[in-house]
């Protein structure tokens, strides 16, 4: 089930109006929003109280039964205009603050009013700015504008009383129409017919203040930042096409000379692609490597072949280099949120490894007296014969941070080298071994690059990060299995796996024993799997996940409850050690 | 301050227990001395009749008392007044993941001529006869907590291995508070809980907020008193509904917020230190402020507020 995401905004705008109706389990039909995207807090508190006095589905069902009105927007911003004085007036005893809110509304309104241009005033409905702007004027103490009887009217019309109910308000929203539109919804036959096509479009378009949950979700969709993430292979096009037809010997050459060789020997490389490359993965093939570290060490030397390929390794060479400076100029200009990041992870993480982790005994001047040493304080004048808990720590915890590293992440590199880099910083601070690596699928190759091996102090190779080729999910997972199982030096051990991912596998060799496409259902489905079988072997397996909403249920199958969807760098450390806590405590 | 008992008769409290509290009072009277001082003199007393009442009745058969609940429900204040209440003198203990059993019973030391024992808290207030809050008992790993069994069970006593063994003083109670939420807890196990009567404690009602605003804030205008009342539920809700942490909910800051605004800061600024900053997400203050701009005017002045 996808859960609903919204925008801060939104989210913000949800706030005002769940905290003004005093529910939280309201799905409002409106949302108000200044023009530049920001929650409006006064409308949104005219909504929530809509809610609270007033029904309103029933107020929401009244402004669908004109929807197909070609004024329904003009219609629309009347009728809130009522609402607003009806609910103004009924909450203010309650609510003695809601005189500020009110006027500070209005004037934004007139600020917002200077700042428009001629073409844009053209555009507004002129007898709906006349209601506004008598209104807001009256609130804010301005001279009333100079209005026609028939202005007059509406606008006296246009004062709900405080103390009507329910029954009177509707009446009047209804009356107002009759009256100076001679409109009346009930008997209108285009009520009946529900807007879609052009006529709804345009509606959402030309939608000024209130905007109904549709445009929301239009809004969020964007705001997440899809079309950035968006699968659109660029550089690589050339080497991803599917290579059913190319020579495997070709195919291997091209994988060492782009990635280094590989960390495991031939023979290695093949016990594990016969253990691992089967069902779902048949025919692909395995490829491990650390820069600066393989066993045939191919970067930096002269690639052997035609020229044409000769160029095409050395591109793809300098294009990682150009990343890598790419992914340390953001470190460098993102520093203070970078610092803030690993601080706050580091010392959550601290407060909490500490009750995994139990201190060791260190000598001290008080504590529990050892017998054997006691001699010392009158021969030696030592006193530190006792012992106490101490500051080391006996680490059992280990990281696997694994990098989906494909052409779909191309627009998000810098801030995952940044996210992968906040992590194991702040682990290493806490003397937790972790060992990143990333994926990525080329030529039916699935290659894992690790950038720092457990053992390594230092982060920086992280930043060598970069996105390019496909991501066959299943397969890595599998391979992470194996290579934590090979590497776990006790049974007591806790190993965590966490993944940035974008939840959204898919590769150029097919998937399945019926030639599938490693792609959409089949590849979430092999990942899921993956995913079950770490998690039968102790190793607690979480994911990051910053893809686009189409994905999320993606993740969820994948996954399960076990990911937090990160929106912002700022929020990333608290969903991390969010993440961590859930993890190792719900599935420990 | 007056006499915490004359409290509990206007709180309505069963005169039974009241004539138990004075029983105890008499059967344990705090003489003078070194921990005179440790009777606590809370500054504002819990309210709520029905936790009173159960509170008193576990400590005065005997028992030990944790006090469970999310933030701001009055544990600590609670556990202080019982203990005025008691008129004993008070160890607070707050726990932490680094406490170990020689923390709370005591340690060897060297005095300089020979190895002795350097009593901790939680002998002190044993053998004095004392009242020990555990404050946040869930802080602490559950087998640094194990050495407190006997304290607590029906063996009320305390064996210093290498030194004597202690008989818990009749009139010594330990009272533990925790709150499942923070970070860093977690759940206490069987053996500790099942020593102690767990006493839920509910979240201050609006009725009771707005006495203690009174209590604490008397000059303060009715009407204004219940927007901060009401600003205060709506922070709660929030909280409750995970919109945003329960750090911005904070009954201590709101009414160190009504202080700074009774010395003449504006409510805006007020509520700006003692609440919104609590949070330390940027969000997350954006929505606590809008909450408190729905409900109390930025430039509200003390003058506006106090009469």
């Amino acid at each position: 089930m996808i859960k609903k995401h919204y925008s801060k905004a939104s989210r913000r705008a949800l706030n005002i109006i769940w905290n003004a109706a005093g529910r939280y389990d309201l799905d409002p039909p409106f949302m108000a929003f200044h023009a530049n995207g920001q929650a409006d807090d006064y409308f949104n508190t005219i909504i929530g109280l809509a809610d609270k006095w007033l029904d309103l589905k029933e107020v929401a069902a009244f402004f669908a039964s004109y929807a197909a009105h070609p004024k329904a927007e003009e219609f629309d911003e009347f009728l809130w205009l009522g609402l607003e004085n009806h609910l103004y007036e009924r909450e203010l005893p309650e609510r003695p603050a809601l005189t500020g809110l009110r006027k500070k509304r209005g004037e934004q309104f007139f600020l917002v009013q200077q700042t428009l241009s001629e073409q844009q005033m053209t555009m507004q409905s002129m007898p709906v700015y006349r209601q506004q702007q008598a209104r807001w004027a009256i609130v804010t103490g301005r001279h009333l504008p100079l209005l026609s009887p028939k202005e007059e009217k509406m606008a006296e019309a246009l004062a709900f009383s405080g103390s009507w109910n329910k029954e009177e308000v509707l009446q009047a929203m209804r009356d107002f129409l009759k009256e100076f539109y001679h409109y009346d919804p009930v008997s209108d036959p285009r009520t009946q017919r529900p807007v879609t096509g052009f006529r709804a479009w345009y509606r959402k378009l030309n939608s000024h203040e209130y905007k109904q949950n549709d445009i929301l979700l239009i809004r969020t969709g964007s705001g997440l930042g899809d079309p950035a993430n968006a699968v659109a292979l660029s550089w690589e096009d050339r080497i991803a096409a599917p290579q059913t037809d190319r020579k495997q010997e070709e195919d291997a050459r091209y994988i060492r000379d782009v990635f280094g060789g590989s960390v495991l020997s031939d023979e290695e490389l093949h016990q594990a692609e016969s253990l691992l490359c089967t069902d779902n993965d048949k025919g692909c093939r395995l490829w491990i490597t650390a820069p600066g570290k393989g066993r045939s060490e191919a970067r930096g030397k002269e690639p052997a072949g035609s020229r044409s390929y000769r160029v095409e390794i050395e591109d793809t060479r300098r294009r990682r280099k150009t990343q890598e400076e790419h992914n340390r100029r953001y470190l460098k200009d993102n520093r203070r949120t970078v610092q803030g990041s690993i601080q706050r992870l580091s010392s959550e993480l601290d407060t909490w490894l500490s009750s995994f982790l139990k201190g060791m005994p260190e000598a001290a001047r008080a504590g529990a007296l050892l017998p054997q040493k006691a001699y010392r304080i009158d021969v030696l004048h030592d006193p530190f014969v006792f012992v106490r808990d101490g500051e080391e720590k006996d680490i059992r915890l280990r990281v696997d941070l694994l990098l989906d590293a494909s052409q779909s992440r191309m627009n998000s590199q810098e801030r995952i080298a940044a996210e992968a880099y906040v992590i194991a910083k702040s682990l290493e601070q806490n003397h937790v071994p972790v060992r990143v690596t990333t994926f990525r699928s080329l030529r039916g190759f699935t290659v894992l690059e690790k950038l720092k091996e457990a053992s390594d102090r230092s982060c920086d190779d992280i930043l060598r990060y970069y996105a390019g080729g496909w991501n066959r999910d299943g397969l890595a997972l599998k391979c992470m299995r194996y290579l934590i199982k090979e590497d776990k030096r006790s049974a007591e051990d806790l190993h965590l796996l966490l993944i940035l991912t974008d939840a959204s596998p898919n590769d150029t060799v097919a998937g399945s024993a019926f030639g599938k496409n490693y792609e959409g259902a089949v590849a979430v489905d092999d990942a899921a799997a993956a995913v079950k079988a770490l998690r039968a072997d102790g190793i607690r397996t979480a994911a990051v996940f910053h893809g686009s909403t189409s994905h999320l249920e993606n993740v969820y199958r994948i996954f399960g409850k076990e990911y937090i969807r990160v929106m912002s760098f700022r929020q990333f450390a608290d969903g991390v050690i969010d993440l961590m806590q859930k993890v190792m405590q719900e599935t420990g | 301050m007056t006499d915490i008992l004359e409290f509990l008769k206007n709180e309505k409290i069963s005169p039974d227990l009241i004539r138990g509290v004075e029983a105890f009072r008499k059967a344990y009277p705090v003489t003078g001395g070194e921990y005179q001082n440790r009777v606590p003199e809370p500054a504002y007393h819990y309210l709520g009749r029905e936790v009173w009442e159960k509170a008193l009745a576990a400590l005065l058969a005997g028992k030990n008392l944790l006090l469970c609940g999310p933030k701001a429900t009055g544990k600590n204040v609670l556990a202080d007044d019982l203990a005025a209440c008691f008129m004993r003198p008070a160890w607070n203990i707050s726990f932490h993941i680094n406490m170990d059993a020689s923390w709370l019973i005591g340690t060897d030391t060297y005095d300089g001529n020979k190895v002795t024992f350097r009593p901790g808290p939680v002998w002190l207030c044993a053998h004095e006869g004392g009242f020990g809050v555990l404050d946040e008992v869930n802080m602490a790993r559950n087998e640094a907590l194990a050495v407190l069994h006997s304290t607590l069970d029906h063996r009320r006593m305390i064996d210093v291995p290498g030194y004597d063994k202690i008989d818990v003083h009749p009139a010594a109670r330990f009272i533990g508070t925790m709150n499942y939420g923070y970070a860093g807890t977690r759940d206490l196990n069987e053996a500790l809980s099942s020593r102690f009567v767990i006493l839920s404690m509910p979240a201050i009602t609006d009725t009771d907020l707005d006495r203690l605003l009174a209590e604490r804030f008397p000059a303060m205008k009715d009407k204004i008193r219940g927007q901060f009342v009401k600003l205060f539920t709506e922070i709660d809700k929030k909280a409750q509904n995970a919109e945003v942490s329960d750090r911005a909910l904070d009954l201590r800051g709101l009414l160190d917020a009504l202080s700074l605004m009774e010395q003449g800061i504006a409510a805006g600024s007020a509520l700006e230190m003692c609440v919104v900053n609590k949070t330390f997400d940027a969000y997350e203050r954006t929505l606590i402020r809008d909450v408190i701009d729905a409900r109390i005017p930025q430039d509200l002045a003390g003058t506006d507020i106090f009469a």
